[in-house]
């Protein structure tokens, strides 16, 4: 990267940059393991944009839907730059340093929202992004698109509950009516919102959350959840041996369970917490101008069908939906049927609490 | 060792360029973001000693750590002895089964764990056939000591291995024609010639072991939740990089006080004496 010093970072800049050098040179690192250093100058031919991913299928089922076709299209190349760390820790590491990994990445929304909180990121450019539902709420944001999407929900092995599982998160608090060992994810989200949820608040009522009921209701479960799992992929396995029969799982995850995996597993929508992740540009990214282009192009209703198709993230632009599969659509967590029952998390309540509600959390889970 | 004296500091000179950059600088920045960041004083400090949290997982971590320590140790010594003192072929497989699981990727060994200790995994199911109720062995202690000793013990191993192949199997006959008994033959010859090898595997396996988060994070339950989880959730998710700079400096002191109180007992020293004896080969 030549031209590493954005317009006009200010001295106090510097010694953010100072301080944060030790840990963002580990961050950086880590991130730095994909993809070439050439980034082509900006003037001569259309250029090139470098693209954050996460690697593995994910990045396969990106380079199918959006960047081999994108390419295809514009002639501008894109690089990808594989990293677990896409998130607003990253963008504050690329400020901090003027070392920028990459153009543009999609982060989850409480990310973005950490993002915009600090002012680490470009405001989309709406003359070049047109494609897409231009709802606003749903997918086109000040300094974001949303592109795929991800919900909380409730699942059960159908071959266990056969006359029907939990419909509710009520549902799989009652150990009574529906017993089993369960599984959550080990994070303070859906666990806190379903414990209320179960508890009888209403969504629109959740936020901010009560923490000490939440917690007095998550002691009444403790002991028939049997896994608190790490990753999506650790819970495909857990439910597919049966070391838990119900709880709750990432949407996308849930459906690969069902689709890929061939588990009996089903998923009960109601009380779902819808989750999109966005498109981001951090400020001072040197191809910011092809970012945008690729966006527009990422947004728009054929590409997101084809990525939900390989990832099972359901597209936050409605009108990708008729052109998937229908097996595969009536399991995406945007499909209007499933939708409609579920509520968006309060990402905002989120990204300004996470670290006091996460301190909490962590201390009840490990007491 | 005399003639060396002159030729050291130039030996070491490159080693010791790079320790700075890669490490010494890092450090310094990370001890004093501790300090500044968000602002100045020792309000980091003062929250993670608060909160309780913090020091339960860091007791935790070490008491975990510590017992993975002891079984690699325990599993670790016949193993190494034997590939020690036996011919050709034993070595071989030992050796074999040691480092294969080394050369696999550590997430594969730790979902091959989830599918071994699950509830319909061989384990159960065996148990199952003898009419016995299987206990629960996966997402709680035993899954996360289980999946750590597996990844550890080549470590206890290899640095087993390396002193007790330098010992002289004549001395252990000798002991022998003496007329000392097996057992007091290798409490008094054998051990203390291996106690180099103790020594640098059990601080390797520990000091490594509280580092740990994937294994004890995917087969542990909800107890098992190691202080590098907890670094990591501050650096990436709630971006506090000076509170994570605080667990960090926190969790370097009480590594090295625990690794100059084992000093003090057992006197590392010892391992650096076998590194001499190799240097003379």
């Amino acid at each position: 990267m030549s031209h590493h010093t954005p317009h006009d970072r200010r001295v106090s800049r510097r010694e953010t940059l100072q301080l944060g050098g030790a840990l963002a040179l580990g961050l950086t690192g880590l991130a730095g393991c994909g993809g070439g250093g050439s980034s082509g100058g900006g003037s001569k031919g259309p250029g090139v944009v470098r693209v954050g991913t996460w690697g593995g299928d994910y990045t396969a089922a990106q380079r199918k839907a959006y960047f081999a076709p994108f390419e295809a299209q514009t002639g501008i190349k894109v690089e990808t730059v594989e990293s677990a760390n896409l998130n607003a820790a990253a963008i504050k590491a690329f400020e901090a340093t003027g070392n920028f990994q990459w153009d543009v990445t999609d982060i989850a929304a409480g990310e973005y929202q950490t993002a915009v909180d600090h002012g680490w990121l470009e405001s989309i450019d709406y003359d070049v992004v047109k494609a897409g539902d231009k709802t606003p709420e749903r997918q086109f944001k000040q300094y974001g698109v949303c592109a795929e999407s991800i919900s909380d929900v409730i699942v059960y092995r159908s071959d266990v509950f056969r006359s029907g599982g939990p419909r509710s998160w009520a549902d799989v608090w009652d150990t009574g009516a529906f017993p089993g060992p369960r599984l959550l994810w080990k994070n303070p989200y859906p666990a806190l919102e379903g414990a209320l949820l179960a508890d009888g608040v209403a969504p629109q009522d959740l936020y901010p959350l009560d923490l000490d009921r939440a917690l007095k209701r998550l002691d009444a479960i403790k002991d028939d959840v049997a896994v608190w799992f790490e990753s999506g992929s650790q819970s495909q396995q857990v439910i597919a041996n049966k070391n838990a029969v119900l709880g709750s799982m990432w949407s996308g995850r849930a459906a690969q369970s069902r689709l890929v995996d061939k588990v009996p597993v089903e998923i009960s929508w109601n009380q779902g917490i819808y989750t999109p992740s966005i498109y981001v540009v951090p400020k001072g990214a040197p191809n910011a101008v092809n970012a945008m282009k690729l966006i527009d192009f990422m947004a728009g209703a054929k590409p997101l069908a084809r990525f939900a198709e390989l990832t099972f993230y359901g597209p936050t632009n409605l009108k990708s939906l008729p052109h998937i599969d229908p097996a595969t659509r009536k399991l995406m967590n945007t499909d209007e049927a499933n939708l409609s029952v579920q509520f968006e998390r309060d990402h905002a309540y989120w990204a300004r609490n996470l670290d006091a509600v996460t301190e909490r959390f962590t201390a009840w889970l490990t007491s | 060792m005399t003639r060396g004296r002159l030729a050291t500091p130039l030996l070491v000179a490159p080693a010791l360029a790079f320790l700075a950059v890669v490490l010494f600088y890092p450090l310094a920045r990370t001890v004093e973001q501790s300090f500044t960041d968000p602002t100045t004083g020792l309000e980091n400090y003062r929250h993670l000693f608060a909160s309780g949290v913090y020091v339960r997982v860091l007791l935790t971590t070490l008491l975990v750590s510590g017992l993975v320590t002891g079984i690699c140790l325990l599993l670790g010594y016949p193993l190494a002895y034997t590939a020690a003192t036996r011919g050709g072929g034993v070595r071989a497989l030992v050796l074999a089964a040691v480092m294969i699981p080394f050369w696999t990727s550590l997430l594969v060994r730790t979902y091959a764990w989830q599918v071994i200790l699950g509830r319909e995994g061989p384990i159960a199911s065996l148990l199952d056939a003898v009419g016995v109720a299987a206990p629960q062995l996966l997402y709680n202690r035993i899954g996360a000591v289980v999946g750590m000793v597996y990844v550890m013990l080549p470590f206890m191993v290899l640095s087993l291995y390396a002193v007790m192949r330098d010992v002289d199997p004549s001395l252990l006959r000798a002991a022998r024609s003496l007329g000392a008994p097996a057992g007091r033959a290798f409490r008094h010859v054998y051990l203390p010639q291996t106690l180099p090898g103790v020594t640098g595997g059990v601080l390797l396996v520990f000091v490594i072991s509280i580092g740990f988060y994937v294994t004890p994070a995917l087969l542990g339950g909800r107890k098992e939740v190691f202080i590098a989880e907890l670094i990591q959730m501050n650096v990436t998710e709630t971006v506090q990089w000076g509170f994570a700079s605080a667990l960090g400096v926190v969790l370097l002191l009480v590594t090295l006080a625990l690794l100059a109180a084992y000093d003090r007992l057992l006197g590392a020293e010892s391992m650096f004496a076998a590194g001499r004896r190799e240097g003379r080969a």
